[in-house]
């Protein structure tokens, strides 16, 4: 559930522009395809999971890797945590800089989210949890009213043809999405903290399967009312289809459910990765608790969620470019690594 | 001291949410605005540098209040300002500076561009408008053949706003009577966008009026042509009703086509159609047929007698004449050398390879292709009465 909102939160309004972008009418495909992704991702953190039930990452790459190794990839970890929520809070205030109030600056929101999420985390992750209980059906009604809504206007002709171009568009155009997918990596921390851990395979299998639903969804109505070309070249899709909902004079400007939407995702998903990093500092750096880093990491990401890009198109460059490499590695990569040294090393319980 | 710091940091927090609340930076009060119902892009070129007009029509909020309207009286609603400058944000800066709101651009029900702007500089104006964040998709596209300025001079003709008039009419009316068809922002960025298909926009023009106490009124007939991003030519009403038939699907359509058959003249009252463009590929001809299925009524019957077997054959001269129309827009599009109609586009969908194969001379396959058009029309009612009165002569 917390799963869920972590991955819908961003992709829903970035993903089917950049896939559309590169995969143009089968861009809903690469959105599908792209899940493969989380799928390994979660299979691989859930055997980790088995094999280490009481700790979390850096621990046990301390336990596999040595302990300047292993301190060495629980610091990358907890860079990979910051680098994502700088990201997020920067895709936050782009959007609500270019959507709806143009006139403030961007900081602003940046540092109001990251003040929320401060607080969040240092109360820990049962309350972030609680919250997202409380969020999760606001979130999931607004998407299924907005998609419904779209759905009368859908024009299925214009995904046709089908696969022009091979397949190589679509692996391309999936990139993007499988490392939003794969931000179910978090499981690397998270899982020693659940309380049924047996049932987590089962559960973010059906989570991934979920965000696929919404995804694909979300992909094919804009594309099937914009066409391929239109979407490829918005920024914000999903936001230009809310402002296309328009049934006379009594439903109409639907675009602030989207922000109600967009933003309590948000918040969550900056929540549980600000708990995340403090969490790894903490662990990685052998601190008492986590909470004296919380307020010092703050300062970081303010300021590097404002600095660190100059304008919109940077940003989205950075995502649809260099991030999913960078992002894949932490994903996929690493925990492939450690697992298989955990294999060859016989370390941690066996199945 | 640690609970006191604790219920001062919740404040702090609380007291921010206000801040996004009222808006932080971008906090506008509705007195402050001045709502903006209709814009209208003119261009020319003198002495050498561009020239654009910008006018729009604004909606003064507080003119609706009681007893103001009386003495301020019925076109004064909303009020017109123009401006002029070397590019479209200095025109647009221009005329905001007369007015003492700042405008708000999120209730504008359409674009109107002059007929120099649409010829020379619609992949300008149409990027500016989409970056523009309070732009909304289902914003009318129009095209008229003076000048924007004119049309927003012409003001209302039935209804107290221009804005509502004009929506309402491509919304509601344009299609069902086939007198024209709104086209909407989204639909037509994505025609200038894709690889396989011309845009159309909807025409609007100035003629004189036949009403009595104005001199000119603005009427929506016909739709304007472009090929890439240049505006070529115009439909005329049956060439629009062409359009209509191949392109699009007409439920609850009122249009009434006159028929002749056997020297006497009838109205078919066309309720609904579907179409469906095929293309056919046979060696290296392309070719495509149009199949377009109609339903609707008889009302004026001109005395033929509508028993079952007539039917038949009134129903055949009713395809004949729908297959006219849709013949003379294929005629226009080739001539226009613009594939307005889509089917370039259905090629491209349905045939890979061929499309493939033709790469960037779509335009010159589709001028050269046959087009076969099948027009099933049905009369599925006759009204209150059966076959004929028999009204003794």
């Amino acid at each position: 559930m917390l799963l869920f909102l972590l991955i819908m939160a961003t992709s829903i309004l970035f993903v089917p522009g950049i896939t559309a972008e590169r995969a143009k009418q089968s861009a809903w495909i690469a959105a599908i395809f792209a899940s493969l992704a989380g799928f390994v991702s979660l299979g691989i953190v859930s055997k980790l999971g088995q094999r280490f039930p009481q700790h979390t990452l850096p621990q046990y790459s301390e336990i596999l890797l040595g302990m300047t190794l292993g301190k060495i990839v629980g610091g990358a970890y907890a860079i990979y945590f910051l680098a994502v929520n700088i990201l997020v809070i920067r895709e936050f205030s782009e959007f609500l800089t270019n959507t709806l109030m143009p006139g403030t600056p961007g900081v602003v929101f940046s540092a109001i989210i990251v003040l929320i999420g401060a607080y969040a985390a240092s109360k820990g992750i049962e309350v972030i949890t609680r919250m997202a209980q409380f969020v999760l059906p606001l979130f999931v009604v607004s998407l299924v009213v907005l998609l419904g809504l779209a759905a009368p206007n859908m024009e299925l002709g214009k995904l046709q043809p089908f696969l022009e171009g091979g397949v190589l568009p679509i692996i391309w155009g999936s990139v993007v999405p499988a490392s939003m997918y794969g931000e179910i990596v978090v499981l690397v921390i998270l899982l020693p903290m659940v309380n049924k851990p047996q049932e987590i395979k089962r559960k973010g299998a059906l989570t991934l399967l979920a965000a696929v639903f919404f995804l694909t969804a979300d992909t094919l109505i804009i594309l099937t009312i914009f066409g391929p070309y239109l979407t490829g070249d918005l920024l914000f899709p999903f936001w230009y289809l809310a402002k296309f909902i328009e049934f006379g004079n009594y439903l109409q400007r639907m675009e602030s459910l989207i922000v109600l939407l967009w933003v309590v995702g948000i918040v969550i998903k900056v929540d549980i990765f600000y708990y995340l990093i403090c969490f790894t500092t903490a662990q990685v750096l052998n601190l008492k608790g986590y909470k004296s880093v919380v307020y010092p990491l703050a300062l970081v990401q303010i300021l590097a969620a404002t600095f660190l890009f100059k304008n919109t198109l940077e940003l989205s460059k950075f995502l649809s470019q260099n991030w999913p490499l960078f992002g894949l590695l932490f994903e996929v990569g690493l925990p492939l690594i450690l697992l298989t040294v955990a294999v060859i090393r016989g370390k941690g319980a066996k199945e | 001291v640690k609970k006191r710091c604790f219920s001062l940091g919740v404040l702090i927090l609380v007291l921010l949410q206000s801040v996004l609340l009222t808006g932080c930076w971008d906090s506008k009060e509705v007195e402050k605005l001045a709502i903006v119902t209709l814009i209208g892009i003119d261009y020319a070129r003198e002495n050498g540098s561009d020239v654009w007009t910008v006018s729009a029509r604004m909606l003064n909020p507080s003119a609706k209040e009681k007893g103001e309207e009386q003495s301020s009286g019925k076109g004064d609603q909303d009020k017109l300002l123009v401006g002029k400058g070397r590019t479209q944000q200095e025109a647009i800066l221009d005329y905001s500076a007369h007015a003492s709101r700042s405008p708000f651009y999120g209730h504008s029900s359409s674009y109107i561009f002059g007929q120099e702007a649409a010829r020379e500089k619609m992949a300008d104006i149409t990027e500016n408008i989409m970056r523009f964040w309070q732009t909304r998709p289902k914003t009318y596209i129009i095209v008229t053949k003076g000048t924007a300025l004119q049309v927003l001079e012409a003001g209302a003709s039935v209804g107290n706003l221009l804005f509502t008039e004009l929506r309402d009419l491509a919304e509601y009316k344009a299609r069902a009577t086939g007198y024209s068809y709104g086209v909407i922002m989204s639909d037509f960025t994505a025609w200038l966008l894709s690889p396989d298909r011309d845009a159309v926009a909807t025409l609007v023009n100035v003629v004189s009026s036949n009403l009595p106490g104005s001199e000119r009124q603005n009427l929506m007939e016909g739709l304007a042509v472009f090929r890439a991003d240049k505006l070529v030519g115009w439909l005329n009403r049956e060439e629009t009703r062409g359009y209509l038939l191949i392109t699009q699907k007409i439920s609850r359509g009122q249009m009434s086509i006159p028929v002749e058959k056997d020297g006497k003249l009838f109205t078919y009252f066309l309720g609904s159609s579907k179409s469906e463009i095929e293309s056919i590929v046979t060696g290296d001809k392309i070719s495509y047929r149009v199949t377009i299925k109609t339903q609707g009524e008889i009302d004026d019957n001109a005395g033929i007698d509508l028993d079952p077997e007539n039917i038949k054959s009134v129903e055949s001269a009713i395809g004949d004449r729908l297959r006219e129309f849709a013949m003379t827009a294929v005629d226009k599009a080739k001539e226009y050398d613009s594939d307005f109609l889509g089917f370039s586009e259905k090629l491209h969908q349905t045939n890979l390879a061929e499309w493939e194969n033709i790469g960037p001379n779509w335009r010159d396959v589709f001028r050269d292709a046959d087009v076969e058009i099948v027009v099933d029309a049905k009369v599925v009612r006759t009204g209150k009465i059966g076959e004929k009165l028999d009204i003794k002569q």
